[in-house]
């Protein structure tokens, strides 16, 4: 196991939040959370994983054979059911914002009074 | 007892979710009654889980799946009397926030399954002893509070503020989440037990230190801690004030309990050699947070915000006794954060009585506004000053007069701009055929909390149990053994002494009311005078009051990474 997908998941990371941070549009902003979400995926699988095992599904493996860490793949299950919710609440706002107001523009929207 | 446990957790998420399923058959009265039943049964159940954890931990393990050798594959709840504390706070916080709520016609059955369930998560949270059960809650409590912030969607003002609070929480959360799932790398463990004695048998590095970084930065999003409190500025600024009563009576309590037993649990040993330098990495955070939040509530003009200003301020007040890593200090935020959470909710319960876009406010509200504010000042007998008395005692002789003039200057400034609304409304009242807009039912909210707050001042023994229940968290190695099941050699029980406070309160209290009228006066002669307030402090501040979503995160970020310089300096 290299440090390959680390790397990659701190890639997202970043770019994720520069995205959040410069965002236009807040359907993209968004995305933009969601790659920020998608680099815990990545790094839960990345500390599970073991070079030459195989999926932690016991029922036709042979004994002994080894498995990938099945604790973090549940870990990564919940955490996508969080993150589709967390999703799908974010984008039911922006359409309010855009029903009421016409634009998606995040920085119109703070200059907006209470 | 230990059967009890999952009780107030099972039970809101079951009457949420015969809400949602049977909210559109049955009339909204009965619903809001079934609410309020259910919320009164869960602070009871809180209370006696606080009676029953004072000796030992109390342990559920679900399913039955025990510990075996020190390995615990199960999922536990492990309450002990700090958790238990910190459920039934939630619990009062949630029936105030109900029963203030019920007046008003935005309340329909959706809206109180999304209370119950926070309600669920809340109380879940304190009492669970599982790392990643407790993100769950966390997430849970989170999504639930979204939704309950823009739950009136023709108000874009709420809709902005709970896409603000969502998107910084959100952050916050993969923080947590990266965080724990670089210690369970570390450590192999879920179980905070179980990855406090992994940890403590090795040297720190990096990925610890990293792991810290990350967990407690999460959790200071949700505490709202400056930099990380622009999403509580707007959330509770826009919010429907018993909204606004979750967030500031109990949210923010809750993200520093987690830094608090996630520090003691998992991280005490490991990093006991490096605690003086931590120390002083959290009591500038804290510090900081106290003193810009004072600033920004004295120079805010919109009563609401204001409001969330004072808020955050006392947040910064309440994490100086977790960053204090002192059963003292921590027995001072236990202290401070029943009372003080109790005190902000009952002025946004004033604040929603008061809160009609087309009528002038009710006399009734600038009175509670008045008592809280001698609260927020800490005047004995409200426990905020026991709270403050408390975590003043938890610091050393060098660091304390800098520690008691940060406490005494935050809350006499906050007190001030709170007593500067009190006046203001006072002056503006409403008429008496008006005043049944919102119903009574605020008043007596804030009535009967700030009363909670005075007698929990006067109680005696309060202090004692505090002290003890705080030994008890931070005694990490007793916690293990008990949850562990394994023998506690060499875990004797801490005894901390209880420091007698004296009349040194009362002088403080009565100091900082004298002081914090006089400013809120003169500034309102000022005022009719023509003389614009504070104009010169006004431009530096706009910078920490954006309501731009780009801004949270850019300050998210430079935060992490100033925090993350600051704790590996400590761990050097």
């Amino acid at each position: 196991m290299n440090v390959l997908p680390y790397l990659v998941a701190a890639w997202l990371l970043i770019i994720g939040l520069w995205g959040i941070i410069t965002s236009r549009n807040l359907v993209h902003l968004v995305v933009c959370v969601s790659v920020v979400q998608s680099s815990t995926y990545l790094l839960l699988l990345a500390i599970g994983y073991r070079s030459h095992a195989t999926a932690p599904v016991f029922a036709d493996i042979p004994l002994g054979r080894s498995v990938v860490d099945p604790v973090v793949q549940a870990l990564c299950l919940t955490d996508v059911v969080v993150g589709a919710t967390v999703t799908a609440l974010l984008l039911a706002f922006v359409l309010q914002v855009h029903k009421r107001t016409g634009s998606l523009d995040p920085e119109q929207l703070a200059r907006m009074d209470d | 007892m230990s059967s009890l446990a999952p009780l107030p957790v099972a039970i809101p998420l079951i009457a949420a979710a015969v809400l949602m399923g049977l909210g559109h058959w049955v009339p909204v009265r009965l619903a809001r009654l079934f609410a309020v039943v259910v919320s009164l049964s869960v602070l009871v159940l809180c209370a006696v889980l606080v009676v029953g954890s004072r000796h030992s931990l109390v342990l559920h393990w679900f399913g039955g799946w025990r510990p075996e050798a020190g390995v615990a594959l199960g999922v536990s709840f492990a309450i002990d009397q700090f958790g238990a504390a910190g459920a039934t706070l939630a619990a009062l916080i949630v029936l105030a926030a109900v029963v203030t709520w019920l007046g008003s016609d935005e309340l329909d059955a959706v809206g109180l399954a999304l209370v119950m369930t926070t309600l669920a998560a809340a109380v879940g949270f304190c009492l669970t002893g599982d790392i990643f059960n407790l993100f769950v809650f966390f997430e849970l409590m989170s999504v639930s509070v979204f939704g309950l912030v823009a739950i009136d969607a023709s108000h874009v003002g709420a809709i902005r503020g709970a896409l603000q609070m969502a998107v910084s929480n959100s952050v916050g959360a993969f923080f947590v989440l990266m965080g724990i799932a670089l210690l369970y790398a570390r450590t192999g463990a879920l179980n905070l037990a179980q990855m406090g004695n992994a940890l403590t048998s090795r040297r720190s590095d990096q990925l610890v230190v990293t792991a810290l970084v990350l967990i407690a930065v999460g959790f200071l999003v949700k505490a709202a801690v400056v930099p990380f409190h622009f999403w509580l500025a707007d959330a509770a600024g826009t919010a429907p004030a018993p909204v606004a009563m979750l967030l500031v009576g109990m949210v923010d309590s809750l993200g520093l309990y987690a830094v608090a037993r996630i520090y003691w649990t998992v991280f005490s040993g490991i990093s006991a050699p490096h605690i003086h330098a931590l120390r002083l990495v959290l009591l500038v955070v804290a510090g900081g947070t106290a003193l810009l939040g004072a600033a920004l509530a004295w120079e805010e003009a919109r009563p609401r915000r204001r409001l969330a200003y004072v808020s955050i301020s006392h947040t910064g007040l309440m994490l100086l006794g977790v960053a204090l890593l002192d059963p003292n200090g921590l027995a001072g935020f236990g202290v401070y954060a029943v009372a003080d959470g109790a005190t902000k909710a009952a002025l946004f319960a004033a604040a929603h009585g008061a809160d009609h876009p087309k009528h002038p406010r009710p006399r009734a509200a600038a009175l509670v506004l008045g008592v809280g504010a001698l609260a927020l000042a800490g005047l004995p007998p409200f426990a905020t000053a026991l709270g403050k008395g408390l975590i003043e005692h938890g610091a050393s002789t060098s660091t304390r007069p800098v520690l008691l003039a940060v406490l005494w200057f935050s809350s006499t400034l906050t007190a001030a701009a709170v007593i500067g609304m009190a006046l203001e409304w006072w002056n503006h009242p409403m008429e008496a055929a008006q005043s049944q807009s919102r119903g009574w039912g605020w008043a007596a909210v804030s009535g009967a909390l700030l009363a909670v707050v005075a007698a929990w001042g006067v109680v005696p023994g309060v202090a004692r149990a505090a002290v003890r229940a705080a030994d008890g968290l931070t005694n990490r190695a007793a916690y293990a053994a008990a949850v562990l099941a394994t023998p506690a050699a060499g875990t004797r029980p801490r005894q901390t002494p209880t420091p007698g406070l004296g009349v040194e309160p009362l002088l403080l209290g009565l100091a900082a009311v004298l002081v914090a009228t006089g400013l809120a006066v003169e500034r309102r002669r000022r005022v009719s005078h023509g003389h614009e307030p504070s104009a010169v402090m006004t431009q530096p501040w706009t910078i920490l009051k954006s309501r731009s979503i780009g801004d949270a995160v850019t300050w998210l970020t430079v935060g992490t990474a100033l925090l993350g310089a600051g704790v590996t300096l400590a761990f050097r």
